[in-house]
């Protein structure tokens, strides 16, 4: 247990996936100007990363492993994920239209954020079991929407600040994740992964 | 259901050309890839142990340490019996793997069994972070734990120089070293006599 | 031929992928500890991208409009593999370096993006224009950017030492902070040149405007 706990800190906040891996850069910048809009991208990720995380691990022992295909591994973890999204758009715009409104838009994005696959493959290459996989990638979609609001959070007070011309958008965004990532610097090393 | 067979046949006909292409690729790059690998580790042989000219890896299964314990810092090893161009035994190296601070570090280590010293150490890989952790691959670290009793302390900031803003790093490298004399202590009395 | 030419320039400059569009953010961050890894990342990313860009471009009246991007994306990631067991085979150290972030070509923006917007759409000689200008443009701002960091962050530029041993690196270049701040910063400067031009290129033009009505 306790181990699992430590994992589950390690890949939120140690090895933070945005500001420690360079994990997700994309949306965290792209979609952080609202809080509401950041949270809602959090939380899809987080969905579709814990389920492509496990289902990358039963495809990658049951199929790739089983039948000695490691050189298909890119193609079939981007083929899973590609049609995870799909399925998981379909499935909660049938049972859930108010949760498929809220995060309706953000799904078709997700399929290239590369936090994805990374989970997808770093799973593979650290030798996880099922369950220490699921709660790694709780703990990677944790951080992610972590990151998100305090990115979102930060701009959305910006706009009373006077940015430099050459700045505004996406520069001054970098330097906030900059001195953010120089934050989290502070935890690494805490929990040895 | 007719609409959905030319889209079923397309991404039928792009899976089946990729995997082909891939099968063939890996079919033709493996051997080449093994071979890449075996002559990183010879070279990493070679390099640690003065004199020596080929190499034989020592499969008696007496070589892996006590992983049960769970206080060792060395989680796998592979020892090689070294011998100069007439075929005298020169030497022993050891391929160690163990945590650093980030992730695994690989470590290649010489050792004469007679004085019961370090002939070398040459990092064969790791995941520090670069420019302070990753410094432990420069020469002047490796370099300073020629010479030294296997019965020396290893400790980082005593008897190993540490590098500035990294003594993780340089402790993960001094603990792997010990606990691999440790562990082998009972072989090198063999291979002594 | 005008036409090919300004498809070849627009990723170098006007569209550059990593300063004007931040696009591809994850590689151009995370590899970008010295010059020598940014360039092998855009090459890399290069090969990708011309490599399936071409391909799109020739395949696109035969692939149904549904399917679309599983296609694409299984063409990118089957040259990703392609990229990756050839740098395992012949250039093992740089596959170690550049390690996690070769297989994550495959959802690099940049390329489904290009295979979208343009390879989609143009004719296969305009789109091959198009994938080796966007790579250029995408390795010369790794290398640019890898380049930066080594300077301040180790003291040297594609591992040869440039200062003498008093040199104190600035170390936090070459950490994560340091990637998003040397970008940001970069970025700013780009965005103040391209002002600084557009505005030279106004005034030039006025005056030529009206050095030509005086000549009338």
């Amino acid at each position: 247990m306790k181990e699992l706990v430590l994992l589950f800190f390690g890949s939120a906040i140690v090895n933070n996936f945005v500001l420690a891996r360079f994990l997700g850069i994309c949306p965290f910048l792209g979609v952080s100007k609202e809080v509401n809009t950041a949270l809602g991208m959090g939380m899809a990720t987080t969905f579709v990363l814990t389920m492509s995380g496990a289902a990358a691990w039963l495809v990658q022992h049951f199929i790739l492993d089983a039948f000695n295909l490691p050189f298909l591994q890119y193609v079939a973890f981007i083929l899973i994920i590609a049609s995870l999204v799909q399925l998981v758009e379909m499935f909660l715009q049938k049972t859930s239209p108010a949760l498929y409104k809220a995060l309706g838009i953000f799904l078709p994005l997700i399929t290239t954020n590369c936090a994805i696959l990374g989970l997808a493959l770093l799973v593979v290459l650290k030798g996880y079991n099922l369950l220490e996989t699921i709660v790694f990638s709780l703990g990677a979609g944790a951080g992610f929407t972590l990151a998100m609001l305090m990115m979102a959070g930060i701009r959305s007070q910006l706009q009373f600040a006077d940015v430099p011309k050459p700045l505004q958008g996406s520069g001054i965004a970098l330097l906030i994740a900059g001195l953010m990532s120089m934050a989290f610097m502070g935890f690494s090393g805490l929990i040895a992964m | 259901m007719r609409n959905a067979l030319p889209l079923v046949v397309t991404l039928a006909v792009i899976a089946m050309v990729s995997g082909a292409a891939l099968a063939y690729l890996y079919q033709a790059t493996a051997p080449v890839i093994a071979e890449q690998k075996e002559l990183a580790l010879k070279e990493g042989i070679l390099q640690v142990v003065p004199g020596a000219s080929s190499y034989t890896e020592v499969a008696d299964g007496s070589a892996v340490p006590a992983s049960t314990d769970g206080e060792s810092s060395v989680s796998g090893l592979r020892l090689f019996r070294t011998a100069d161009s007439n075929g005298t035994h020169t030497g022993l190296a050891v391929l160690a793997e163990g945590v650093g601070f980030q992730g695994a570090i690989q470590l290649m280590i010489g050792i004469d069994p007679q004085t019961q010293a370090v002939t070398g150490l040459k990092v064969l890989a790791q995941q520090e972070t670069p420019g302070l952790g990753a410094r432990i691959a420069e020469d002047w670290f490796q370099d300073q734990f020629q010479g030294k009793s296997l019965s020396d302390p290893f400790v980082a900031k005593q008897d190993v120089d540490a590098i500035t803003g990294a003594t993780i790093s340089s402790k993960a490298v001094a603990d792997i070293v010990r606990d691999t004399a440790q562990s082998l202590k009972p072989i090198l009395v063999q291979e002594a006599n | 031929m005008m036409k090919l030419w300004t498809d070849f320039l627009r990723g170098l400059w006007k569209e550059n992928p990593t300063f004007r569009l931040l696009i591809g953010m994850c590689p151009t961050l995370a590899v970008t500890t010295s010059a020598a890894n940014g360039l092998a990342m855009g090459l890399a990313t290069s090969f990708v991208l011309i490599c399936s860009s071409t391909i799109v471009s020739l395949v696109k009246s035969v692939i149904p409009k549904k399917v679309r991007i599983p296609s694409y994306t299984i063409i990118i990631a089957t040259f990703v593999t392609i990229a990756d067991l050839v740098l395992a085979a012949n250039m093992p150290e740089m596959h170690k370096v550049l390690g996690l972030f070769i297989p994550l070509i495959v959802v690099n923006c940049l390329i489904l993006g290009r295979a979208e917007a343009y390879a989609n759409k143009a004719p296969v000689h305009y789109a091959i224009a198009d994938a080796v200008g966007m790579g250029l443009g995408f390795t010369w701002a790794l290398t640019l950017l890898g380049g930066v960091r080594e300077v301040l962050g180790m003291g040297s530029l594609f591992g040869h030492a440039l200062f003498g041993a008093n040199f104190t690196p600035w170390v936090i270049a070459i950490l994560p902070p340091g990637a998003f701040i040397t970008l940001g910063i970069m970025v700013g400067g780009m965005n103040q040149l391209t002002a600084y031009l557009d505005q030279r290129k106004k005034t030039s033009t006025r005056r030529t405007v009206s050095g030509s009505s005086v000549a009338q």
